[in-house]
């Protein structure tokens, strides 16, 4: 896998499209998943800012030089970077959580198998890290999502390395705390924060 | 945090990891839109195709420069260059034994004021512009001597009959020259001129006469020196106005004392 996506970056760097098109179907998904968890509250721009970031990367894509974690760091910290400017927008605006509210329209609370399926779904586990704080969101995902070792996304995410899994350490432990909480309700809908606020996030949460 | 939770956390990140579906994935279209823009030069599929090989470029290639070559060396040949590059064919040419015209040999009649062609007409144009009297002749024998600037060899075959040797014009110069002025003096010249077939009209004004058969008399000199003149040209620097050539061969110097039988 690493060598067929090290040989379709080689050749989009040399102006190949179908190596363009490889590496863009092995990253974007994981872009968009990204964006959208992070800037869920941000849900509709998500694709531009990929574009945008996708834009960067294609006019700076000849100068790259590096591995597959080096380019995966360096397109993330692209599109974090348009993250922030379009969250800037919005910075002291309070936003709600979608994931909030798919977790209210679920189905009824004793369809306990229903519950699960739902759970581990994609988009839904995607909702629960996007209920972390920022910080430790962006870490697990950057860690176990995109995939990166530390360092890469320390690169990204622009702190020291043991910052970042500190970051990732706390956000496990506050899943782990949710699935608790989840499997000690008797519905599938206890899904709420332990803090209460069920997941609302304001501006000052942003970095 | 018990096991069991570890597997829910650990479940849940896998499938927050969990591939996507295959095929294109949202903003593909515009993403790579971006790419073409920025490689366009590198890009395969919008690189320009040819199936043109080296082989075949090179055939084509020389292909045209023969045409091209082919059609210089027609167009040379023809004369139909303008004069500069027909003299440069000239002599390019002719270094491979390929013989061409020169530049200066396909000109027109009255293109050139020196062009032999245009000798007749300058005769013409002085026989009619100087008015009867003594010098009308000699004017106009002036004017057939100094225009005369084209050497024997280009005289063209219909002049030979006219000048059977090149002292027909030189004879009949120096017959009106001696012969005293007098009414028999254009008809004597005139007979000369045409070899015997032109007959004298005796009509002629004394005066002004005299000097015109002096005058066709040099202009029969002026005939062994004569181009390429046709026929019309000729009768122009024959005629001075006064006098109708009804023979192509008698008209030389029968200016004034000649008339058409």
């Amino acid at each position: 896998m690493e060598a067929s996506f090290a040989e379709a970056l080689a050749a989009a760097r040399a102006g190949d499209e179908d190596g363009f098109v490889a590496v863009f179907r092995s990253v974007q998904p994981t872009l968009l998943r990204f964006l959208r968890t992070l800037g869920h509250d941000l849900a509709e721009d998500a694709q531009d800012i990929a574009a945008e970031t996708w834009v960067r990367v294609t006019r700076d894509l000849a100068k790259f030089s590096g591995d597959e974690h080096g380019f995966r760091a360096w397109v993330f910290t692209i599109a974090r970077a348009r993250l922030v400017d379009a969250r800037r927008a919005a910075a002291r605006r309070p936003v709600s959580v979608d994931a909030d509210a798919e977790f209210a329209d679920r189905a009824d609370p004793v369809d306990v198998v229903g519950c699960v399926e739902e759970l581990i779904s994609t988009e839904a586990a995607l909702a629960t890290i996007g209920r972390l704080p920022r910080d430790q969101a962006e870490a697990v995902l950057l860690r176990y999502v995109v995939g990166l070792d530390a360092a890469h996304a320390a690169t990204v995410t622009g702190k020291t390395a043991g910052a970042v899994r500190v970051c990732a350490h706390r956000g496990l432990r506050r899943l782990s705390e949710l699935v608790e909480q989840r499997d000690g309700a008797t519905g599938c809908n206890a899904h709420a924060p332990a803090d209460g606020t069920r997941g609302e996030r304001t501006g000052k949460d942003a970095r | 945090m018990s096991q069991q939770t570890d597997d829910r956390v650990r479940s849940l990140l896998e499938a927050a990891a969990a591939p996507s579906e295959a095929g294109p994935v949202p903003g593909e279209q515009e993403a790579l839109a971006a790419f073409r823009a920025t490689v366009p030069n590198r890009s395969g599929r919008t690189r320009m195709r040819t199936h043109l090989t080296p082989a075949r470029t090179a055939a084509a290639t020389a292909l045209s420069a023969a045409l091209i070559l082919a059609g210089s060396v027609s167009a040379a040949a023809a004369g139909a260059l303008p004069d500069s590059a027909q003299s440069k064919a000239h002599d390019v040419l002719q270094t491979v034994g390929v013989d061409v015209p020169t530049g200066t040999d396909h000109g027109q009649a009255g293109e050139h004021p020196d062009h032999p062609a245009n000798h007749g007409a300058d005769v013409s144009l002085t026989a009619h512009s100087t008015g009867p009297g003594p010098d009308h002749g000699q004017a106009v024998s002036t004017a057939a001597r100094d225009k005369t600037t084209v050497d024997d060899t280009s005289v063209a075959p219909g002049d030979t009959e006219a000048t059977p040797n090149n002292r027909h014009g030189t004879t009949v110069s120096e017959l009106a020259k001696s012969t005293e002025p007098g009414p028999s003096h254009g008809p004597t010249v005139a007979a000369e001129a045409s070899g015997g077939k032109a007959r004298a009209g005796g009509q002629g004004t004394t005066s002004g006469d005299e000097a015109h058969g002096k005058s066709g008399a040099k202009h029969g000199n002026s005939d062994e020196t004569h181009p390429s003149a046709d026929a019309g040209s000729r009768s122009d620097h024959a005629t001075d106005g006064q006098t109708k050539a009804g023979e192509a061969r008698g008209d030389h110097g029968s200016h004034g004392d000649t008339q058409p039988q």
